[in-house]
């Protein structure tokens, strides 16, 4: 009781004879200072004020997004030292946080500071390494399988016959194509929820895999890769011919289910593209290997296939190029300055492929398979070896393409670039339009437009913007709006570090003695 | 229960003087007035602009507060800036049009640590409504201000403009 009364008596004086002296404490001096950029992460930043505080509430939000939040104890006075956690990485980092003066009046705000280099928000986050690699080998072991594996099982039924290495291959490709296909689902699960390697033995990475189309596209191919071995071990001519058009046909569909090619608009033309495109390698790529084989085992029987071969092959191949020009098209977008992404280098890179092997299958139609034909057996070796130089472009082809599945096309950058975030704020004093662009986690600029009740411009002194996450405990950072030549306040490199919902406060300075403000909240994807 | 009862009143206590943060803001020593009645405004100026001295104060005199005359101060230089009313007040009989519309006190020197009051009179028109009335005001220092014009009325407002209230009475002058 006694204690009480004393704690009483302390509370009442010490507001009594704080009251006057104090005023809203006001932010002097960081270190770091604001915006700066330094080399090693700090153990600590000093905040300094005006007049004694103490912290109320603290938290750090780290380039990667995450937000820790820091124990405010005991840590009072003119200026503070807030501690931060270890092992901070490189990137941007903002501090939240907000202080009490001793009038009780909460003031917060928000410090930048960057280790090492600037970063704009969240950075993607990068799969685990060894995920990727692991996600990029299962996936070319998918498409050796599909081509070699069920490119020679259909070569093996057009032909009616398939020489020893060369069927060994095709199963051989098939079988390791229908290991990596389940492989690959748990490794995409894996990458999907960004799990280090270990995951790929727990349940949830295996229910992500399954839950993203690619789930569709992993069981469309188990069917296709059994279906080719099933073709070559049938005895019975028909089976087989049934099992190896099936399999081609599961297989060209299977990657038309998913992907970023199968899931572009406008899909009536993406995912028949895909088909025949897939379709067409299938057919072509199919019947290399077997081809090489025969010309150099058996030059004598290789006369009726390549024969065969040479006349169909035009025929893949143009759905091939039509499917693929349209393919391109529709991925790139018609934003040329995406088109200078992974994406577009990725594409780059197999165009030359591409055209290096064209420069073989011309070649080798208009100056070897003629000769060939004929039974000249130099031109017939001199194919050949053109045949398996054109294998390993494919496979490298096929390597590229397999990094695909790690950069978003070009298309989808401009979708993302021209959604800006905008709203119009309405009051009976002043109104205000205003844009966010890009509108995306990380660096934005905000132009605003301001009216007046009736709509006519007004010409403030000043514009000052104040953004917080309220929900994510994320302080007001404020900033200085400038006036641009076409009538616009600005506010340039608005540094939003999460996805969340944003408090967007204008300080809009009429006059010397008047003000007004608009706020609004909006939500950033 | 005198436990309870004695820690609801250290609580009560405790808020109740630490949610008043008279001297805070810029504020009006009288926080009432009569609609027709003359008023002499106290102006507390509490602190600096952060940590820096004020050296000149400006307080706007909206329309309806009419024949408003600033108090000199020694160490300030005194001017005020007049102009039309929007509306014509009788003074004493005397039709008013024009008066005073801002006063400045400027070339002074008031540390942040000090504080100080700055005076004017003057008198609402019996055309007013009863309600919150503002004086916009700012502080000048060196490198920056501190403008308490913010007449939204918000709570926790950071710079509300210095308010009083408008109450109705009987028209008696001076």
């Amino acid at each position: 009781m006694r204690v009480l009364l004393r704690y009483l008596a302390a509370a009442i004086l010490a507001a009594f004879a704080a009251g006057p002296a104090y005023a809203h404490a006001v932010l002097l001096t960081t270190d770091p200072v604001a915006n700066a950029v330094v080399a090693s992460a700090p153990a600590e930043v000093m905040l300094g004020f005006n007049e004694p505080v103490s912290l109320l509430a603290a938290s750090l939000i780290t380039p990667g997004g995450e937000q820790i939040a820091i124990d405010p104890a005991g840590l009072g006075g003119e200026y503070l030292a807030v501690p931060l956690p270890g092992g901070l990485g490189q990137g941007t980092h903002l501090l939240s946080w907000r202080v009490a003066s001793i009038d009780g009046h909460p003031v917060g705000g928000t410090t930048v500071f960057s280790v090492g280099v600037v970063t704009g928000g969240i950075v993607e986050a990068a799969g685990h390494p060894a995920v990727v690699g692991l996600l990029l080998a299962s996936k070319v072991l998918i498409y050796l399988g599909v081509t070699l594996g069920i490119g020679g099982a259909v070569f093996a039924v057009a032909s009616g016959e398939l020489p020893g290495l060369a069927a060994r291959t095709a199963k051989t490709a098939a079988f390791a194509g229908a290991v990596a296909t389940p492989v690959s689902l748990g490794l995409h699960g894996v990458d999907a929820l960004g799990l280090a390697l270990t995951g790929f033995f727990s349940a949830a990475a295996w229910s992500a895999g399954l839950a993203t189309s690619y789930g569709m596209t992993v069981l469309a191919l188990l069917v296709a890769l059994t279906g080719a071995l099933m073709s070559f071990m049938t005895p019975k001519k028909s089976w087989s011919v049934a099992f190896a058009v099936a399999a081609w046909a599961a297989a060209a569909a299977a990657f038309a289910i998913s992907g970023h090619a199968g899931s572009a608009e406008p899909q009536w033309l993406t995912r028949p593209a895909v088909f025949l495109h897939l379709g067409g390698i299938v057919l072509w790529v199919g019947a290399l290997v077997p081809l090489a084989v025969l010309l150099l085992r058996a030059p004598e029987h290789a006369v009726r296939p390549l024969a065969r071969f040479s006349a169909f092959v035009p025929y893949p191949v143009a759905a091939l190029l039509v499917s693929g020009l349209a393919l391109a098209m529709t991925q790139l977008g018609p934003d040329t300055e995406y088109w200078f992404s992974p994406h577009g280098y990725i594409l780059a890179a197999k165009l030359a492929l591409v055209a290096v092997l064209f420069g073989l299958a011309i070649w080798n139609r208009w100056a070897l398979t003629g000769p060939a034909l004929l039974g000249d057996s130099r031109a017939a070796r001199r194919l050949a070896g053109s045949i398996v130089l054109e294998i390993v472009v494919v496979i490298a082809i096929l390597a590229l393409v397999a990094g695909w599945r790690f950069t978003p096309p070009p298309r989808a950058l401009t979708l993302q670039a021209s959604v800006p975030i905008a709203f119009h704020i309405h009051t009976n004093t002043a109104m205000a339009d205003v844009a966010i662009e890009p509108g995306r986690v990380g660096f934005n600029t905000i132009s605003v437009y301001l009216m007046d009740g009736e709509f006519a411009p007004v010409e403030p002194v000043s514009v000052v913007a104040a953004i917080s996450a309220p929900d994510r405990g994320i302080e007001a950072s404020r900033f200085e709006a400038v006036l641009d030549d076409d009538g616009f306040w600005r506010l340039y490199d608005v540094r939003l570090p999460v996805a969340a919902d944003w408090q967007f406060d204008l300080e809009i300075r009429l006059s010397r003695f008047e003000m007004v403000r608009l706020s609004e909240t909006f939500t950033l994807p | 229960m005198i436990r309870v009862l004695s820690r609801v009143a250290l609580a009560a206590a405790t808020l109740t003087t630490l949610a008043v943060p008279a001297w805070a803001h810029a504020t009006l020593e009288v926080r009432e007035a009569r609609i027709g009645a003359s008023y002499k405004a106290v102006m507390n100026i509490p602190h600096g602009c952060g940590k820096e001295a004020t050296h000149t104060v400006r307080i706007q005199i909206p329309e309806g507060f009419f024949a408003a005359k600033p108090m000199p101060k020694p160490g300030w230089t005194l001017e005020t800036v007049t102009g039309p009313y929007e509306k014509t007040y009788l003074n004493h009989g005397r039709e008013v049009t024009e008066g005073v519309q801002e006063i400045v006190w400027s070339g002074g020197h008031l540390p942040n640590e000090w504080f100080d009051q700055f005076v004017f009179r003057g008198t609402f028109a019996d055309t007013l409504e009863p309600g919150p009335f503002y004086f916009p005001t700012v502080q000048e220092c060196e490198n920056g201000e501190e403008a308490w014009i913010d007449t939204s009325g918000e709570h926790g407002a950071s710079h509300p403009a210095p308010k009083l209230s408008l109450v109705k009475g009987d028209n008696y002058g001076h």
